[in-house]
């Protein structure tokens, strides 16, 4: 019996001998070093924009990218993206939390405008801007919108006028004495505009339309603020004048407007043919 | 006696054994080192970083990732199958061993979905026993575009890759349109395979950028289909199986695939004839007491299919301060039934041809009061 055992053992060493000599087990792997690793990161997640936004091999390419350098911020708001274009709330404040939290200075500015725009929550939205211009110790811009003009919409939105004005005046009053009145964003003046209206200051309010319809004759808002201002006073020709300027500008799409959501204060067609209809009626029973 | 007997057949059926295991891939020594040497006939996978470097300075390298299974099916039949970085095929090769050479046999590539079977010209030899002289010549039709791939070898030669033995390929890929008898561009290239693992290292000179291939890993095919294997879906993706309303005759127009997002378009798709009807109709239809009390962010997510029909509706929850949260039973219901009972919905257009799209709405409550409605 014991010949036999060893026999057996004999045949299962020599059968382990032949099936692993042509079989390697040590599976090749690249090692990189702490700086390859950084630049692999940084390197694979500029590979997303080879995929659709949020798909399977773009979801990989951010965890592969995140293997190499978990506290890289870009990646973690590469991550919330989709997220937040698809309604997805909960998993935008995470991933947004990730990116502010490894790299504030970027993308805390970034979340306040998701606040302000894609959720409208004006207080969040003015905390981080607030917060990021602290640690910046100037006033930032984030997607490319200056943070003064954003904390003067969050304050609109809000109802605090008073304060949207302060915060409008400081952009607009800023951008004209740097760069001069052509490179303010035209949206900030018509948003004052509406502050004014607000705060029951028409006449500041049409000198701001003045201004927006300088800059942009064709701004279908500007033309619809002017006409129901000029509704209120009882100007019925020339805010019926404003009007029609206001519906045909509309149908050729020169109306405020930003991608996947609606601003604040946005105008449709029929807000404008309302106001038409009650010129009308105005005029025929004022 | 009988044991020693017993004991000299265990040798001579482990002999064997150790041989029928080392047998090698039967391919041709000017051509073997396509393959990895480890585990081909059960299939090995190799794992690349496809580096996109721009010439530009300026510009940042972008990585993406593709993974590669070599298979040997018989003594003369081989293949590698492609994938992207989400483990989906890309392309699918056929070769085989025939007497002047490896001949690429089939070669299917996955576009949007769709498999396009390669026309492969009567200069199908991938690799010549010998000299290689014509370039091998494949057609591949896009749509209705024809891409005619014209690859020239100029060198083959030994060299050494990471101090080990390797080849070095060196050639050129020619794009034409033979419809249009234009070439769109000459891309020189440059492959080096080592002995044992098979391609490891590859260069392609772009017009604006180089496209550096290197190995980062190889595995069994057990790992990769465990990796493959992974069950994740495209941010928003809505299980069909899975939603408020999966009883409805809901259907799409094209396929899953297809489905687009309704920011894809210019108007967006979504409300019709747009939110102020919507939300005017809020108004009317939906009664306030139902959110009484209510906070936070209470989102319908579905498809609007090509005919502006909604369906597959499914929800996300979340409160002021973006945690998971949940909502009155009713109302949920009775946002569900206004949502569905909604009549006609903004296609998402491309290309002037509607499509099915997600879309999202969003009844934002804030103490009771409906506070906004996003997006």
């Amino acid at each position: 019996m014991e010949s036999w055992k060893i026999s057996c053992l004999k045949f299962f060493s020599i059968l382990l001998l032949g099936l692993a000599s042509c079989s390697n087990n040590n599976w090749y792997k690249k090692e990189f070093t702490a700086d390859e690793k950084l630049t692999l990161a940084k390197s694979l997640l500029g590979g997303v924009g080879f995929y659709y936004q949020g798909t399977v091999p773009q979801q990989f390419l951010m965890e592969e990218a995140l293997s190499f350098d978990s506290t890289n911020a870009d990646i973690w708001r590469e991550f919330g993206n989709a997220p937040v274009k698809r309604g997805l709330a909960v998993n935008m404040q995470y991933f947004y939390g990730k990116a502010v939290k490894f790299n504030p200075k970027d993308w805390q500015g970034w979340r306040g405008y998701l606040y302000l725009y894609f959720y409208r929550d004006f207080k969040r939205a003015i905390n981080d801007f607030n917060a990021v211009d602290s640690l910046l110790g100037l006033v930032g811009n984030s997607q490319g919108q200056n943070h003064d003009y954003m904390r003067g919409i969050a304050n609109y939105g809000l109802g605090n006028y008073n304060e949207a004005l302060l915060c409008l005046n400081k952009y607009i009053n800023t951008e004209i004495a740097t760069n001069g009145e052509d490179w303010v964003d035209v949206y900030a003046i018509l948003y004052r505009a509406y502050t004014f209206r607000k705060l029951n200051k028409p006449s500041l309010a049409l000198e701001d339309i003045s201004m927006l319809l300088r800059l942009y004759p064709n701004l279908a808002d500007a033309h619809f603020l002017k006409a129901e201002i000029l509704y209120s006073q009882n100007y019925f020709d020339d805010a019926l004048t404003a009007t029609e300027l206001a519906k045909k500008n509309f149908l050729l799409g020169y109306y405020h407007k930003r991608p996947y959501i609606e601003v604040l204060e946005q105008i449709y067609l029929f807000d404008i043919v309302d106001l038409e209809i009650k010129i009308r009626l105005g005029e025929v029973f004022p | 006696m009988f044991w020693e007997k017993i004991d000299k057949k265990i040798y001579l059926i482990g002999i064997l054994i150790f041989l029928l295991s080392c047998q090698k891939s039967g391919l041709n020594k000017q051509y073997d080192f396509l393959f990895p040497k480890n585990e081909l006939k059960k299939g090995v996978v190799s794992k690349y970083y496809v580096h996109n470097i721009p010439l530009n300075p300026n510009e940042k390298t972008k990585t993406d990732i593709s993974y590669s299974l070599y298979l040997q099916l018989n003594d003369s039949v081989f293949t590698i199958s492609s994938y992207n970085a989400g483990f989906q095929p890309v392309q699918y090769q056929e070769f085989i061993q025939k007497e002047k050479g490896l001949i690429l046999s089939n070669e299917i590539s996955i576009y949007r979905g769709d498999s396009i079977t390669s026309t492969i010209g009567k200069n199908n030899l991938f690799l010549a026993k010998d000299q290689q002289i014509e370039p091998l010549k494949i057609d591949k039709k896009f749509g209705n575009i024809t891409y005619r791939y014209l690859r020239k070898i100029d060198i083959i030669k030994d060299t050494t890759f990471n101090n080990n033995e390797a080849k070095v390929l060196i050639g050129s890929l020619k794009i034409t349109l033979p419809d249009l008898d234009s070439t769109i561009s000459t891309i020189p290239f440059r492959f080096i395979y080592d002995k044992s693992l098979g391609l490891v290292f590859s260069t392609l000179e772009r017009k604006n950028f180089g496209v550096k291939n290197e190995l980062v890993e190889q595995m069994p095919i057990s790992k990769f289909k465990q990796l493959a294997n992974h069950h994740k879906k495209r941010t928003g993706y809505i299980n069909p199986s899975k939603t408020l309303d999966q009883n409805s005759n809901f259907s799409l127009c094209g396929k899953e695939l297809d489905i687009t997002d309704y920011y894809n378009s210019d108007p967006d798709g979504g409300f019709f004839p747009d939110k102020r009807d919507f939300l005017s109709s809020f108004r009317q239809n939906v009664d306030t007491a139902l959110f009484e009390d209510v906070s936070g962010y209470l989102t319908f997510r579905f498809v609007i299919n090509c005919k502006g029909e909604a369906g597959r509706f499914t929800t996300e929850m979340a409160s002021l301060d973006f945690k998971p949260a949940d909502f009155p039973k009713n109302l949920v219901q009775n946002l569900f039934d206004f949502l569905k009972n909604r009549k006609e919905w903004a296609t998402t257009d491309l290309n002037e041809k509607a499509t099915d799209t997600y879309f999202y709405v969003t009844f934002k409550f804030n103490n009771g009061k409906l506070e906004n409605i996003l997006p």
